[in-house]
């Protein structure tokens, strides 16, 4: 195991998990070959003619439809922005996204077993941590949404106990067996126990207030103090190097974190948005970290909230944006309807463009921050769907939500079913994750497109069956989603460089919304920067409203 | 001389064969319970595989003598093992079953060769007529003194285990004796002679360490005699017998015992159905044993219990065996009960109807899975399916062995705003257990049981509710399905 960890951190987790698949199948298991599945990601293909520039040759005749607001793009910015509208009664909104569902990366659904079960289960991100009363934006939505059913007395939100991760919520496996929590103790010497220590010392103490009177490290990250922001130079991995931080058990500790949060290794990620990862979900008082929310399919909860709390606002799938122009008083969209080739041109009192920025650089005329947005990375992601027949024997800990395997490039996997009070159903589905951490994350992206789901399938099998022996028996089948451009990865630079500032900024009546302004794919991120926007087009609109994410 | 010998070679070899086919026979009765199939099944297979290995003996055709041996020795191996292998397996509802009917199966081929193997062996020394009458003879009257000594003296002295070792050391010694005695015709009898000495020398050892094998196997924990045993996707069901009752287990955890559960039932039912004015319409949750039911229906009021239990196999047994049936009034039969085989919490979720009374009678929460049953959002969903002036009553393990469990289920009854008024009783096969008696509106302490119960008398409900000194509540957290305290601190507990 510790030799595809190696190879993991030295020439990219696809790599590594491809040939431990390979190497390891060897074709003696009789299971393998009746596994069903295949790819199921949306948007690659329209997403691909788009660059390559094929869509915006042909199609028919243009009509032209005036709206008050057009948003491009339904990922969780894109919906967010038009949520913040919608609560301000703006009507006359249309929200055009190129894939065949709207969430992005928050998506999720139903699946069918081949034994007949319907299981929701997430296809990307799974869960969010409860957020403090301060982050208005957030807490407005979800109290909007029924999620929170009020405030309690200390102004913090109120979240039923079953939304919450069940315990027991983790568990890691170091040679197959597991053990409660992310931290294995099997083998753990004393030292590496000091290690985490002086790592949760460095945490805790950042756990407060700058001399400005802000979190050191907050959400959303805009608000952050300006103390700590030197940070931002240094990757985690130096960071950690100057704290003696070195001995193989902590670094993969906190890469998991990394990995887990950014889809980035620890060389790739700014020490600081390793610290964020730690300090900005903790309570100043207490400094512990909130709870997590979570549903059968994820984040996809959320999206289905967003999409209803939106009357009013067209939803447009299929539909993709091939160019944006800011003019005055307003901006043009160009969109094509992917089935029907139809071209259309939208004239509108403001745009909120929520695409993420190797797309806005594409669509945006006159794009003064082009370069800069082109500094961003991005990291492609492996979420595989796994449906089990019955869950697998493992031995050590009994199972749980999170089931992490020490010392894989993957992530491990998380049970659809643990949220559910379903005893009697014994079929599951898995939802495996696997980030791409490669440094040539356009090469990694064209290998991923180029892998036939036989070796994913395998390489899936390969990394599962140190814990669960039996598990090409269980499984029946795999659907795969490749997220070519998964995450934006925090690098050292990215937070605090000036790049976030410059790429934020809007251009004419063209607002930008997307996580990636942020630097970090978080959901709170993605709503804020949504919200924001919103607000932005609201205050140049002249619509009334609150303030919910000055 | 020489042919004595040889015939006290068949008497043996005889003996040993008829030892293993008692020994799978009572093993796996034993462990899955009903011996009529278990024994057929046995018998027929062992017989069947006495066949093949005859059959097979036509095609040896050279070296008789050394394939004799070595047939014995085989014997002596697999014999010797046979139950110590089950044992070790039992646990396995996969391995058992294929391991018990492969090792019949092996044990009576290789038995199955000896006697034509032997009789080929001495065709030589006697006509065939006389061959065939004696051998045949002494491999009966071994198999008559191998069925008298394996119940009246070798399991009583020696147990399962080290019977079927002893066999397998008399296999080997048979096998060793062999050597000699076929010594002019055996090429090289001194590598013959060191195997058999290894064989006996291991099973020897394994005789002298048998108690410590056998009690890595899991029925080590079962006093009695197991009589039903059943793995279902959900636990593993063993119904054991001693003199005068029997015993319910689940996953290796007391559900009753005969002797004295009317205690526990009473005490679980009456006090919740005294302080509901009519109860007519009762829920069971868990309880599948019907032992619950029972004394619900003792209620003339009563006019339909529902029973949830997630495992069907339960609810079986207490419909089809007998003890049960007898033992639970036939309860699951009765047209007022519906037996529903779900989930609970998913169940008490997915309907609308109240009840008036609701009897909670889950396992301990030894598991996050049974913890999720005492959560507070569990009793939220069973309140919402409790008429406004209904009560439940709910098992809550030992106060005096398990005092911080016991009062975190109180603690998570009362943090929805319910009153609750713990209550204990004596239930000699558990010690002092522990019940919840909770409801909407407050109430005072029951003191009004139906007549003719063997336990609970109207002066005696009352003492229920005074709890000793040594169960004085403790400080605890509500079990929510984040935390799960109580699996938690049911575990520092009672698990060592």
């Amino acid at each position: 195991m510790s030799g595809i960890t190696r190879r993991a951190a030295v020439a990219g987790s696809l790599a590594a998990l491809l040939a431990a698949g390979c190497g390891r199948a060897g074709g003696r298991r009789r299971g393998r070959a009746s596994i069903e599945g295949r790819f199921v990601d949306d948007g690659v293909r329209a997403g691909h003619m788009f660059r390559d520039g094929r869509l915006q040759q042909g199609g028919s005749p243009l009509g032209a439809i005036r709206k008050r607001v057009v948003v491009v793009g339904g990922g969780v910015a894109g919906l967010s922005a038009a949520w913040r509208l919608a609560r301000a009664g703006v009507e006359d909104v249309v929200l055009l996204e190129l894939g065949k569902g709207v969430g992005g990366t928050s998506r999720g659904g139903t699946l069918r077993s081949p034994d007949g079960h319907e299981h929701p289960c997430p296809f990307g991100a799974h869960y969010l941590p409860v957020p403090r009363p301060e982050q208005a934006a957030l807490v407005a939505f979800l109290r909007d949404a029924g999620v929170a059913t009020g405030l309690r007395l200390d102004g913090s939100l109120e979240i039923p106990d079953r939304l919450l991760v069940r315990d027991p919520a983790e568990r890691i496996a170091g040679l197959g067996f597991f053990e409660e929590g992310l931290w294995l103790h099997a083998g753990a010497t004393a030292s590496d126990h000091a290690d985490l220590e002086r790592f949760e010392a460095e945490v805790e103490r950042r756990v407060g207030l700058g001399a400005d009177g802000r979190r050191l490290f907050d959400l959303p990250v805009e608000r952050s103090s300006v103390d700590a922001r030197a940070l931002d130079r240094t990757s985690a991995a130096a960071w950690c190097d100057e704290l003696g931080l070195t001995a193989p058990r902590i670094r993969w500790y906190l890469q998991y974190a990394t990995r887990d949060d950014f889809g980035a290794t620890l060389e790739q990620t700014s020490a600081w948005a390793l610290l964020h990862y730690f300090t900005a979900r903790a309570n100043l008082l207490s400094k512990e970290s909130a709870p997590f929310m979570t549903w059968a399919d994820g984040n996809a909860h959320l999206v289905r909230a967003l999409v209803r709390s939106m009357a009013g606002v067209e939803i447009r799938t299929g539909d993709v944006a091939l160019s944006v122009e800011p003019r005055k008083g307003g901006a043009t969209v160009e969109s094509i309807r992917m089935e029907r080739g139809e071209r259309t041109r939208w004239d509108a009192d403001a745009v909120v463009l929520a695409t993420p920025q190797y797309v806005t650089r594409r669509l945006l005329r006159d794009d003064p921050a082009s370069g800069d947005r082109a500094l961003l990375r991005y990291g492609p992601w492996i979420v595989a769907n796994l449906h089990l027949a019955e869950r697998p024997a493992s031995r050590g800990f009994p199972d749980a939500w999170d089931s992490v395997l020490h010392g894989s490039p993957s992530l491990g996997y998380v049970d659809a079913t643990h949220q559910l009070d379903r005893a009697d159903a014994r079929d599951t589905v898995w939802t495996w994750y696997l980030p791409v951490v490669d440094d040539d994350e356009a090469a990694a992206r064209t290998r991923l497109l180029e892998t036939p789901w036989e070796e994913v399938r395998d390489a899936i099998l390969a990394d599962l069956r140190v814990a669960h022996p039996d598990i090409d028996d269980l499984v029946t089948r795999i659907d795969v989603w490749r997220w070519g451009h998964g995450m934006v990865k925090p690098t050292p630079g990215t937070m605090w460089g000036g790049v976030r500032e410059r790429v934020a900024r809007p251009v004419g009546r063209v607002h930008l919304a997307h996580s990636d302004l942020s630097g970090m794919a978080l959901f709170e991120e993605a709503h804020w920067q949504g919200t924001r926007a919103a607000e932005a087009v609201l205050a140049q609109l002249g619509v009334a409203h609150e303030p919910l994410a000055s | 001389m020489r042919l004595h010998l040889a015939f006290a070679v068949v008497f043996l070899a005889s003996a040993c064969g008829l030892g293993y086919q008692l020994v799978a026979g009572t093993t796996s009765s034993y462990l899955l319970g009903d011996s009529v199939t278990q024994f057929s099944l046995t018998i027929g297979l062992y017989l069947f595989a006495l066949g093949i290995g005859s059959y097979l003996t036509k095609f040896i055709d050279r070296d008789l003598a050394t394939a004799f041996v070595r047939v014995e020795l085989a014997v002596a191996v697999a014999g010797g093992l046979s139950a110590v292998s089950l044992f070790l397996a039992w646990r396995s509802e996969l391995w058992f079953r294929p391991l018990l009917y492969g090792e019949i199966l092996l044990i009576g081929t290789l038995v199955g060769v000896e006697i034509p193997l032997l009789v080929r062996l001495l065709r030589e020394e006697l006509e065939l007529k006389e061959l065939i009458a004696r051998v045949l003879s002494w491999d009966y009257v071994g198999a008559l003194v191998a069925a008298l000594m394996f119940p009246l003296l070798l399991v009583p002295r020696l147990g399962l285990t080290r019977s079927a070792l002893a066999f397998g050391i008399v296999n080997a010694l048979v096998a060793l004796w062999s050597v000699s005695l076929f010594a002019g015709r055996i090429r090289r009898p001194g590598v013959l002679r060191a195997q058999c000495a290894v064989v006996t020398v291991g099973l020897a050892v394994l005789f002298g360490r048998a108690e410590g094998i056998t009690r890595l196997a899991e029925h080590e924990i079962y006093a009695g005699e197991i009589v039903h045993a059943r793995t279902t996707p959900y636990q593993r069901i063993v119904v054991t017998r001693s003199p005068g009752s029997f015993q319910l287990f689940l996953s290796g955890a007391l559900q009753f015992n005969s002797e004295d559960e009317y205690r526990y039932h009473e005490a679980l039912v009456h006090p919740a159905m005294a302080i509901v004015d009519e109860p007519r319409r009762v829920l069971v949750l868990g309880g599948g044993d019907g032992l619950a039911c029972r004394e619900i229906l003792r209620h003339p009021e009563v006019e339909r219990v529902v029973l949830v239990d997630l495992d069907a196999a339960v609810t079986d047994l207490a419909r089809s065996f007998q003890p049960l049936v007898e033992l639970n009034g036939d309860a699951l039969r009765d047209p007022r009960v519906e037996v529903v085989n779900a989930d609970a919490m998913a169940w008490l979720e997915g309907g609308a109807s109240l009840f008036d009374v609701a009897i909670v009678d889950f396992p301990d929460p030894h598991s996050f899975s049974v913890g999720k049953l005492y959560t507070d959002t569990f009793y939220a969903s069973l309140l919402s399916r409790l008429a406004p002036d209904g009560a439940f009553a709910v098992q809550s393990t030992s106060p005096r062995l398990a005092p911080n469990s016991y009062w975190c289920i109180a603690a998570t009854i009362e943090s929805l705003g319910t009153f609750v008024r713990p209550y204990h009783a004596a239930v000699p096969s558990f010690g002092e257990w522990g019940f919840m008696l909770a409801s909407r509106r407050s109430f005072d302490v029951p003191a009004d049981v139906p007549e003719g119960l063997r336990y609970l008398s109207d002066a005696f409900v009352p003492t229920l509710f005074v709890l000793p000194e040594d169960a004085v509540r403790r400080d605890v957290e509500v079990n929510r399905l984040s935390t799960q305290t109580l699996v938690r601190y049911y575990d520092d507990e009672l698990q060592p």
